[in-house]
């Protein structure tokens, strides 16, 4: 185990954490606001993911110049999810709400199917596989845009919520629905955007990795659902900078775990940390519901 | 008051079971159809048409169904009048949903035998559903072992065992560095942790110590990891002359990106053992990636065998792709038990049975593949030799055994920096 | 003083009707039946079981025990462990997966009250609990790995739960089922279930009332878990095969409760008529739609739930319910 696999290990991890990050502010805005577990959020980040290679194959469009495209589209689908099936229910008992995110699941992954077909589809960028030298380490430049682009958009999210009217209205619907109310704020309105704008970012993701992977309708719950839900948790469901911290350190649990336990048990890894995480803070790590 | 707590309101409940009991009545044992009626014969094909092998099993479906046409223009089976095949699909992406259509199958469908099941799970536990049915089940596309190995009596697979990839992959890379003149001393493994690769990793344990050829580390790898630095990084590490690797298409397109993108290669070269690595489907995403792979498979398109290249192209011509990924044998399969129907000329499961133990093929248009069908008394077909081809260009061509091989191998394979 | 009818009571109508669930299946089931019906229905039965199990602690007693699966996928791996490794009777085997899933269910409910893990997280820590053990057993050895676990049965035994007719399978599953809807019932009827009760409606006043909470949510934890783990056992003798991805899997988990969301899960008919129309309509819609068509399938299922669980929030035992109050005169 020499310092250049730890290094090499770490810095990957670090990489994949980033973009698990943006997946799970996603995912913990959504509940933040609304108490909702979206259990089809992998599903948006997929259809993000045929988005870009659909924009990629059809017209040459780069991922990186359809990203903000991709994220009105899937924003605006993930609005009209929410308003059709989700607002609905948001009286009822919790595990319905789950139940039904379920169901969305799994339309979605039908649909994806039927448009697309079961086959692997690939993004290959020319620059696909190039990569660069950082001291002893060696990265891919796809790998390395994602996860910058995903912490400067997670950041800029952050900025948004914390100093912009709807960001404050969105943070006020999360701490106190009532009194938002009260304050004149539409709670209504206030899940719509959130909801868009949640699964307009895990879209987002997916077209920053669609060059570093491939596309089948349940890529999604296949690599990162069961990450995300790790990070939100343990992020503290809600917060967003725990959203953040909590992606790169399940990414670099995962990365230097395999290298440590043997690849078979990644996942296991940050499974366990997870688990005893909780345990020991029963509210994730950042203890209260924070923005 | 114990008349009115009796009352026939239960009326919910009662409708229910009623249709539950009606439909249960209706396909019962009173209202037989004859199974061969009239000019068709009914077979039966689980395929994984949907989840992650979905794929390959619309492959397979494309070539059960090009067997099927060629049968039926040719005639269909002359000992049953003629009688046209017709397939009948069914699902077996999951073990409980490949017994459920097995039942099926059987009792709704009537078919006079089943061909299938891809997946070695959904295979072990539908045979035995066939089995008791008397229901004669053909297995072209599913490794396990185990399949033949309990004393099924209707159960009959054309496929390797799986000792034949660890035994034959040793001999075919000892004989390659031979000629090539390269010192062949050590290997790693590299291998998804599902069915496949779990008995690889077994076989290989078993007979590398026989062929000197030491592993020196087995990285075994999740389904669905989104990165493999881990094992790339073993792999460096260990720096072993050969490795040998089983996998899915999914797993396989990532791990070649990165260890492109990590630089690694092992010194003489990377055999990939049968499933995702004999699809050309992976070749294509992987492009440029994939150039000097060996993979090791019961056969290929471009092989020394008559009749093989025209069966590829008609496939070719018909799907776009390469009759690959069990697609050829289950063609072949196809072919096989018709020759069994042909044979017994009755659509009776234990006649059929009987044909297909006594079945002796040395021609036949299954010889593409198949130079003798001849089953043992487990029901398996016992094969030669596996074949190895190397993949350039998105094609692969034969390089081992000799009197198979159309092209000369490259090896050891170049790596990263001196490839064009 | 005339006493109620007992039918009167909703519980007794319920357990009246489940139990003629029960019989009614058996009849059909054993007169007429193909294999291919007898498949689905013995499935159905299964979940239907799962279904009413989980809601003692799902619903009874309000916990948000998403992550259910874990009991039965431990449940099938004592069966298939211990009886292909060791020859341990599968009759036993059922009982010997109850308790270690009982085992796993108390140890959970005993950390996570301990720790003091509230609602949603609660529920997020079972339901990667499930996957831990999924993880587990694909890395062991001795489990098989991805292999799995098989049998290979070839005729008739009943002393070892091992049949190639689906017939016994059915009617030991109905058995199960039967037990479940009991103890259901005698947990309804019972103090526990008054504390159950008390405890999901307003767990302070509750514990203001002298109620222990947390003894209350542990018992109704160890009570499904090990339900679920005799049902897994069940499963693996009825299925022949079992491996970590299927046992332990997300979609089955879902799917199981299903049921009693649907159904309506703070009462018997509910779980039990739940799993027993959407169960077979799951598979007859995938068979009909044909093998290919699994995409068209998934879609409609996905659109059926979701309105399912819009149209029906409290499940459509409520409605049941509510019938059941106007026929018999209940105030």
């Amino acid at each position: 185990m020499t310092a250049e696999l730890v290094l090499q290990s770490l810095l990957l991890g670090v990489l994949q954490g980033g973009v698990y990050a943006l997946v799970a502010c996603g995912l913990t805005l959504i509940y933040g606001v609304m108490r909702v577990i979206n259990f089809a959020h992998a599903e948006f980040l997929t259809l993000g993911m045929y988005l870009a290679i659909a924009a990629w194959t059809a017209g040459g469009v780069s991922p990186y110049v359809a990203a903000l495209f991709v994220f009105a589209v899937v924003g605006l689908l993930g609005a009209a999810a929410q308003w059709l099936v989700i607002r609905p229910a948001l009286r009822h008992p919790q595990i319905n709400q789950m139940l039904i995110t379920i169901g969305l699941s799994t339309m979605m992954i039908g649909l994806m199917q039927l448009v697309w077909g079961p086959n692997n589809q690939v993004l290959n960028l020319p620059w696909s596989s190039a990569t660069f030298e950082l001291g002893a380490v060696r990265l891919t430049y796809v790998r390395t845009i994602a996860f910058a682009v995903a912490v400067l958009i997670a950041g800029a999210f952050w900025v948004f919520l914390k100093y912009t009217r709807l960001g404050m209205a969105m943070r006020a619907a999360s701490q106190n629905p009532a009194a938002a109310r009260l304050m004149g704020i539409s709670v209504q309105r206030v899940n719509l955007v959130t909801f868009g704008v949640g699964t307009g970012l895990a879209a987002l993701a997916g077209t920053l990795i669609a060059p570093a992977f491939f596309a089948n309708p349940t890529f999604g719950t296949d690599y990162f659902i069961l990450a995300a839900f790790v990070i939100v948790v343990l992020g503290t469901m809600g917060n967003f900078v725990g959203a953040l911290i909590g992606g790169l350190l399940i990414g670099i649990a995962e990365g230097v775990g395999g290298l440590v336990f043997g690849p078979a048990l990644r996942q296991l890894v940050s499974l366990l940390v997870f688990v005893v995480v909780l345990l020991f803070l029963p509210r994730g790590l950042f203890g209260g519901k924070v923005t | 008051m114990s008349a009115r707590a009796f009352h026939p309101t239960r009326r919910r409940f009662v409708k229910r079971a009623t249709a539950l009991a009606a439909g249960a009545t209706l396909s019962g044992p009173w209202v037989r159809l004859a199974r061969a009626q009239g000019k068709e014969v009914k077979v039966g094909f689980l395929l994984p048409l949907t989840g992650s092998f979905a794929e390959a099993g619309q492959l397979n479906k494309q070539a059960v169904e090009m067997a099927i046409d060629e049968i039926n223009r040719a005639g269909g089976v002359k000992s049953l009048g003629g009688a046209k095949i017709v397939p009948v699909f069914a699902n077996s992406t999951s073990v409980d949903e490949a017994n459920t259509e097995t039942n099926r199958l059987i009792s709704r469908e009537r078919v006079v035998g089943i061909i299938g099941a891809y997946s070695s799970g959904a295979t072990i536990s539908s045979t035995v559903i066939a089995e008791r049915n008397q229901v004669p089940y053909l297995v072209p596309n599913a490794l396990a072992d185990e399949i033949t190995g309990r004393g099924l009596k209707f159960v009959f697979k054309t496929v390797p065992h799986f000792s034949q990839f660890a035994t034959n992959s040793a001999e075919m890379v000892q004989q390659l560095s031979e000629n090539a003149k390269q010192s062949l001393k050590t290997c790693c493994l590299v291998r998804e942790n599902n069915f496949f690769g779990n008995v690889v990793g077994r076989e290989f344990a078993r007979f590398m110590p026989n062929y000197k050829i030491p592993i020196l580390k087995d990285n075994i790898f999740p389904t669905n990891p989104t990165s493999f630095e881990d094992v790339i990084l073993s792999l460096k590490k260990d720096d072993p002359d050969v490795v040998f690797a089983a996998g899915e298409p999914s797993s396989i397109t990532l791990l070649f990106k990165q260890l492109s993108e990590l630089r690694y290669w092992p010194k003489l070269g990377w055999v990939g053992l049968g499933g995702g690595y004999s699809n050309p489907i992976t070749w294509a995403n992987l492009g440029k990636l994939a150039d000097g792979l060996i993979v090791v498979n019961d056969w290929f398109p471009d092989i020394k065998l008559a009749g093989a290249k025209e069966a590829n192209d008609r496939f070719k011509k018909r799907t776009g792709k390469d009759m690959l990924g069990n697609a050829n044998t289950t063609y072949a399969g196809v072919y096989i038990f018709k020759a069994a129907l042909e044979k017994a000329g009755s659509a009776d499961g234990p006649k059929i049975r009987e044909a297909l133990a006594a079945l002796d093929l040395v021609d036949g248009p299954q010889t593409f593949m198949y130079e003798r069908v001849k089953f043992d008394q487990t029901g398996f077909m016992p094969r030669s030799t596996l074949v190895g081809a190397q993949v350039r260009g998105g094609s692969a061509r034969v390089v081992w055994p000799t009197a198979l091989r159309v092209a000369d191998a490259t090896w050891p394979v170049p790596d990263w920096t001196k490839r064009a | 003083m005339t006493r109620r009818p007992f039918l009167a009571d909703w519980l007794n109508w319920q357990a009246v009707v489940a139990f003629g669930f029960v019989v009614v299946t058996g009849l059909a089931g054993g007169f007429a039946g193909s294999d291919y019906f007898l498949q689905i229905m013995v499935l159905a039965v299964i979940y239907a079981a799962m279904g009413t199990a989980w809601s003692i602690a799902g619903g009874l007693s309000g916990l948000l025990l998403l992550g259910y699966i874990s009991f039965f996928g431990i449940g099938a791996y004592v069966d298939g462990l211990l009886f292909t490794k060791y020859g341990v009777n599968p009759w036993l085997c059922l009982v010997i997966g109850a308790a270690v899933a009982a085992a796993l269910a108390w140890l959970i409910a005993l950390v996570t009250l301990r720790f003091g893990l509230s609602e949603d997280y609660f529920a997020m820590f079972t339901v990667a609990l499930s996957q831990v053990l999924k993880y587990i057993l694909l890395n062991w050895e001795f489990a098989g790995r991805a292999t799995g676990v098989y049998l290979t049965v070839v005729k008739d035994d009943f002393a070892t739960l091992s049949f190639v007719d689906r017939k016994p399978y059915l009617f030991i599953a109905l058995a199960l089922l039967a037990l479940v809807i009991l103890v259901n019932y005698a947990i309804q009827r019972s103090r526990f279930g008054y504390y159950l009760a008390a405890v999901r409606e307003n767990e302070n006043a509750a514990e203001a009332l002298g109620i222990d909470a947390s003894r209350a949510k542990t018992g109704a934890m160890v009570v499904s878990g090990a339900l679920a783990g005799m049902i897994g056992a069940f499963y693996c003798q009825f299925a022949t095969f079992i491996d970590p991805k299927q046992v332990f899997s997300l979609a089955t988990n879902f799917e199981m409760l299903l049921g009693p969301v649907l159904g309506g899960r703070l009462s018997i008919v509910g779980p039990v008529f739940g799993a027993a129309f959407l169960k077979p309509l799951q598979d007859l819609l995938r068979g009909w739609l044909g093998g290919e068509a699994d995409a068209l399938y998934l879609v409609i299922y996905g659109a059926v739930l979701m309105v399912g669980i819009l149209l029906l929030p409290k499940g459509f035992a409520a409605y049941v319910e509510a019938w059941h109050g106007r026929r018999y005169g209940n105030p």
